[in-house]
């Protein structure tokens, strides 16, 4: 009886293991997936279009979310701080509604040169 | 190089540096084989954290590492009394059709169970801690030191322990590959291992049983069938368990089966002193792969400890698996010293001011967990049925008592429960991203004490 009931129970997890399967799967999810991939492959070839390999990065993101997603995109590779004096560049993530941009986020780059002229630039997609 | 070609290469290397200590620890037995890049992960992560700690590159260190566990290893098992013939007789004893036909069936639920890796998908936290990190780690010494202790990059839990990340870092100088997907594969590998190391356990408790009842050939060879059987279908409903986890590069699927692996092998049952080999390997991994890994990894060497300590309390026997689990104890503790020693910044999911009475907090994580573990009211229902029915039958299988794996259960629930109710934050925020991955180890455990009773049951109906 114990025996029997449990091995009921254990077929009824495989079926909804199966479920589970098939919703993981599902076309939807494959789509889902690829746009996710697709979007931090371009807001990392943005990034690398504005940070070069000897910038000192500041972040200027305001909300927690957004933070998040811009040290997934630049935190293994970019040398960042939290001191404003030291970075040479600072990029900020920002919606934008005209021109490429990753699902309709853009990188900018505020750098300050040397006579005190501010530059500022938007992040280039990988060039196709 | 393919993602599979990487992956396999990978699985290789971490296997050949595993491989003499699994040999030592375990023997010539079937699940010696996955455990072998097992054991090569947790010289790996070893390797980061000596990588960090000191000077020089992850992979310097791994070299270091595994030859120091190759030559301690292939010492231990000269200085054992006749080495090559124990293994022989293992090779032969595991060797057999009916077993390697078993060990193919449950390695086919496994692949079942983790089909989702065909889809490429790399998880939140995937990308915001375990890559990023291994980004860190594959730059050397100087870079994932700065790294760590960078408050900038606090919000990716630089503390938690460096399995994952270890590996993946491998993956890549390894394979030549810097790609995101290889090293997402690599983890569901070796979450794939592992699983394949909790399913054998039930084949372990089926063969156990066939012995301890001195059954004929016929009647061994049911009890193996079945056994296969019940491990194929615990495996497979934990494809379910895992869902996406399993396969996107979280860690907390490779730490959660670990744990139910140490509490099969450990304490389902009646541990020898090969099995006891693969709690210390599989220990490993769950304590180096994330901070609740560790916590479970620690009550998992206790309850161990206390079980042998009682099963054999002769003064003779006593002194060894102490000195065991407490070297295991100081090698879980060493990375959460190693992070406070060089300075890494307060987890922000350990520090910060709790928001809501903690009987909010306890109401809204008990409403959140309790969709994801219907199956311990399932389990404790078959558990006291059980009890009242079938506990001669079940020690006469050499089954341990079932209190063991609850008492586990129960410490798991009180850790896991206790950080959301005592922790920091907005416990609405922290459940919602978080509950459906840290169940998973109380779940899975849930499932295992079904099917051991599966197995108790149904044996004693067998012709």
């Amino acid at each position: 009886m114990v025996g029997l009931l449990a091995l009921g129970a254990l077929g009824f997890g495989v079926v909804q293991a199966a479920h589970a399967e098939s919703r993981l799967t599902s076309p939807v999810a494959v789509r889902a997936d690829a746009q996710s991939d697709a979007y931090y492959a371009c807001l990392d070839a943005q990034a690398h279009s504005l940070v070069g390999p000897h910038d000192v990065v500041y972040l200027g993101e305001a909300t927690l979310d957004r933070w998040v997603t811009v040290i997934k995109a630049v935190g293994g590779w970019a040398d960042m701080t939290v001191h404003r004096s030291r970075a040479t560049v600072a990029i900020v993530l920002v919606h934008a509604t005209g021109g490429p941009s990753c699902a309709g986020d853009v990188f900018l780059s505020i750098r300050r040169r040397a006579g005190g002229q501010v530059l500022m630039a938007r992040g280039r997609p990988r060039s196709r | 190089m393919s993602t599979a070609g990487a992956v396999a290469l990978t699985l290789v290397v971490l296997a050949l540096a595993g491989c003499l200590p699994t040999v030592a620890l375990v023997g010539g037995r079937l699940v010696a084989l996955p455990l072998c890049p097992l054991s090569g992960a947790v010289l790996c992560a070893l390797a980061a954290a000596s990588s960090i700690a000191v000077s020089g590159t992850m992979v310097m260190w791994l070299v270091l590492w595994a030859s120091a566990a190759a030559i301690l290893s292939a010492a231990a098992l000269w200085r054992r009394a006749g080495p090559g013939a124990q293994i022989g007789r293992d090779l032969r004893r595991e060797g057999r059709p009916a077993v390697l036909l078993g060990g193919a069936a449950v390695a086919a639920a496994v692949a079942w169970a983790l089909e989702t890796v065909r889809v490429a998908s790399t998880g939140f936290d995937t990308r915001a801690i375990w890559l990023l990190h291994a980004r860190w780690l594959e730059r050397g010494h100087s870079v994932a030191l700065a790294a760590l202790r960078n408050h900038f990059d606090v919000v990716s839990h630089p503390s938690y322990p460096p399995l994952v990340s270890a590996v993946m870092a491998l993956s890549w100088r390894v394979s030549g590959s810097g790609a995101d997907r290889v090293a997402v594969v690599t983890v569901a590998a070796l979450n794939a291992c592992v699983l394949f190391v909790a399913g054998w356990g039930i084949v372990e408790v089926a063969r156990r049983a066939a012995t301890r009842l001195k059954a004929s050939a016929v009647s061994e060879r049911r009890l193996l069938a079945l056994g296969v059987l019940l491990a194929a279908l615990v495996v497979l409903v934990a494809g379910g368990v895992l869902g996406a986890f399993g396969t996107n590069g979280y860690a907390d699927p490779l730490w959660s089966l670990a744990a139910v692996a140490g509490v099969v092998y450990g304490l389902v049952l009646t541990p020898s002193t090969s099995d006891l080999g693969v709690v210390a390997i599989v220990v490993g991994v769950a304590g180096l792969s994330k901070v609740e890994g560790t916590a479970m990894a620690i009550v998992l060497v206790l309850a161990v400890l206390l079980r042998v300590l009682l099963e054999r309390g002769r003064a003779g026997t006593v002194r060894l698996p102490l000195t065991a689990a407490g070297l295991g104890l100081i090698a879980l503790l060493g990375w959460p010293l190693l992070v406070v020693l060089i300075g890494v910044p307060t987890d922000a999911s350990i520090a910060g001011t709790r928001q809501g009475s903690l009987w909010v907090r306890a109401q809204a994580t008990f409403h959140a967990a309790v969709p994801h573990l219907h199956v311990v009211a399932l389990a404790a229902v078959i558990a006291v049925a059980g009890l009242c029915f079938m506990r001669p039958w079940r020690g006469r299988l050499g089954l341990g008592n079932d209190l063991w794996a609850w008492g586990v259960l129960s410490v798991a629930v009180l850790v896991l429960g206790g950080a959301y109710v005592f922790g920091p934050g907005n416990i609405e925020l922290w459940l919602a991203t978080s509950v459906d991955r840290t169940t998973i180890f109380v779940a899975l455990t849930g499932w295992w004490i079904v099917t051991s009773w599966a197995l108790c049951g149904l044996a004693g109906i067998l012709p």
